[in-house]
């Protein structure tokens, strides 16, 4: 790719190749340098000037890229700066012009002006050089990173799916279509992910074209496409917010049912048993916000996904089990009546609490924030035991030690038995 | 002897008397004062003008107006002076008399 200059010739711009810039700055020397000391030579010179502009076709936008052959071809049409006429010798010959020229290349002056001119010239070369090689590699860098996030959120927003990034990225953001498919009503999956992947893929176009202008050096403007993506990606942006808002605003108020027992009294030991499995479900998706999974079952449109388990120290010497089903709702009525329809089984028999490792909405019924609070309460010294093959990271467990299956209620907290 | 170089010598000697009689008929842009020139072959390269323009339009033979053009820059469309005429009407005599003169010698047998 040759290097354009811009440059004013009669109050005209053009841009003109620095090969032809070289051939057109020689001629204009030697024409300025035959009339500069001419009574009216810089009007003539304005006005020669003035006809190299039209030549070239000046006023056009974007200005004109004017090549060796247009300046070659302009030095054919004006003529070679000894062959202008000498008006004080008409009857001379060209040497003459030479002759009277106020420029003697062997002048001191002349060869410093030269020496600096090539000095300066040289050294805003090697600047020009840093600059390019600075651009190019920050164009570089712009281009592949803009290509990576485009491949990463084409993979993700489209396919559900980043095999090559699955390992750094967070799994809620791998697993975008399916939570929204969870969360969102199942109609406006598809318009949001177009919508998220308009606001999000624009700028990153955007950023991989700006690599590209610095890589190539491209100063074309293409306005119109710039002021249509943008508008495109400000409408995308709003019309995202207004669908998020009226689909989130189920979430504005929470509400739930409890059920209760009373352990009175506790015993010694607690025994905690799975009830339902859930490898006994069949699901085909799977979607998770931190430690909360949801488990999708798409042909049935049944939800599953886990409970949380606390523990606690009780305040006297009895215990309690409370299971709590919460749920959202436009109002605290359908909040309430959604925390209803959440299914979950638990069962306390003897010193042994049977709890299902999932809860369930109904067949085709949406998720409304919909949870499942396990919280027991135990006096100071009872253990907490987990059945054989049974542990109790499987319900969320705030203590993370799925290798633990036996607690005891020390100092008002759960401590495993083997520390 | 080369003849190039004095029919050269000979078009740059009546360079400034042609120019006049182009501008006599109407103003002209100086594209068009070189076209014309160009087609009669007095001129080759547009460069030989503009430093005649300029002498003839400081010794008040010419003067100009500006126009817009509609591509480059604003054009300067040359016309004579009533001093431009009087000078052009001395050169048309001269002219006549130098072409007779010639004549008179080239036929004398």
């Amino acid at each position: 790719m040759k290097k354009t200059i811009d440059i004013n010739i009669a109050g005209q711009l053009f841009r003109i190749d620095e090969e032809a810039w070289e051939i057109l700055k020689h001629y204009l020397d030697h024409v300025s340098a035959r009339f500069r000391s001419e009574q009216g030579g810089e009007e003539t010179l304005a006005d020669i000037e003035a006809r190299i502009a039209e030549i070239f076709g000046g006023g056009n936008e974007p200005p004109t890229l004017v090549s060796g052959e247009m300046v070659n071809n302009m030095i054919n049409i004006m003529g070679a700066p000894e062959d202008y006429y000498d008006d004080k010798s008409p009857g001379g010959n060209g040497t003459t012009y030479i002759r009277k020229s106020m420029y003697d290349p062997n002048r001191f002056s002349a060869r410093m002006g030269r020496a600096l001119s090539e000095f300066f010239r040289a050294f805003g070369k090697v600047i020009s050089a840093i600059i390019r090689v600075i651009a190019i590699i920050i164009g570089a860098a712009f281009t592949l990173l803009g290509f990576t996030m485009l491949f990463t959120f084409v993979l993700v927003i489209f396919f559900n799916n980043a095999p090559f990034f699955a390992s750094v990225m967070e799994p809620e953001l791998i697993n975008t279509h399916t939570l929204l498919s969870i969360v969102l009503n199942s109609n406006l999956v598809w318009p949001t992910l177009i919508l998220a992947a308009l606001v999000t893929l624009i700028p990153m176009v955007a950023l991989i074209w700006l690599g590209i202008k610095m890589i190539f050096n491209i100063r074309e403007r293409f306005r119109v496409a710039g002021i249509v993506l943008f508008t495109v990606w400000i409408a995308s942006l709003c019309a995202l917010g207004v669908f998020l808002g009226l689909q989130l605003s189920v979430y504005s108020n929470r509400e739930y049912v409890e059920n209760k027992v009373s352990l009175d009294p506790a015993p010694e030991t607690l025994w905690i048993a799975s009830g339902g499995k859930l490898e006994e479900k069949s699901y085909n998706q799977t979607a998770s916000v931190d430690q909360f999974i949801f488990y999708l079952n798409k042909p049935e449109d049944r939800l599953y996904a886990t409970p949380e388990l606390n523990i606690f120290e009780s305040d006297n010497g009895s215990g309690w089990i409370s299971v709590e089903r919460r749920a959202c709702g436009n109002s605290d009525i359908e909040a309430r009546a959604n925390a209803r329809v959440v299914e979950y089984n638990w069962r306390f028999s003897g010193d042994t609490l049977y709890l299902d490792e999932f809860f369930s909405l109904p067949a085709g019924s949406r998720w409304n924030g919909s949870l499942v609070d396990i919280d027991i309460s135990l006096p100071e010294g009872t253990e907490v035991k987990c059945v054989p093959g049974t542990s109790l990271s499987t319900w969320l467990f705030k203590k993370r030690h799925s290798e633990v299956t036996a607690w005891r209620m020390e100092d008002g907290y759960l401590k495993s038995m083997t520390e | 002897m080369n003849t190039d170089n004095t029919k050269a010598q000979m078009r740059k000697g009546i360079l400034e008397y042609c120019i006049l009689a182009v501008l006599s008929r109407n103003s002209c842009y100086a594209v068009d004062v070189i076209n014309e020139l160009k087609k009669a072959e007095v001129i080759v390269v547009e460069g030989t003008l503009y430093p005649l323009l300029t002498r003839q339009k400081n010794a008040g033979l010419l003067s100009y107006r500006w126009e817009e053009s509609p591509q480059g820059p604003p054009r300067k469309y040359y016309e004579l002076t009533e001093l431009g005429k009087i000078y052009l009407n001395e050169l048309d005599k001269v002219w006549e008399e130098l072409v007779e003169s010639v004549n008179q010698i080239r036929d004398k047998k």
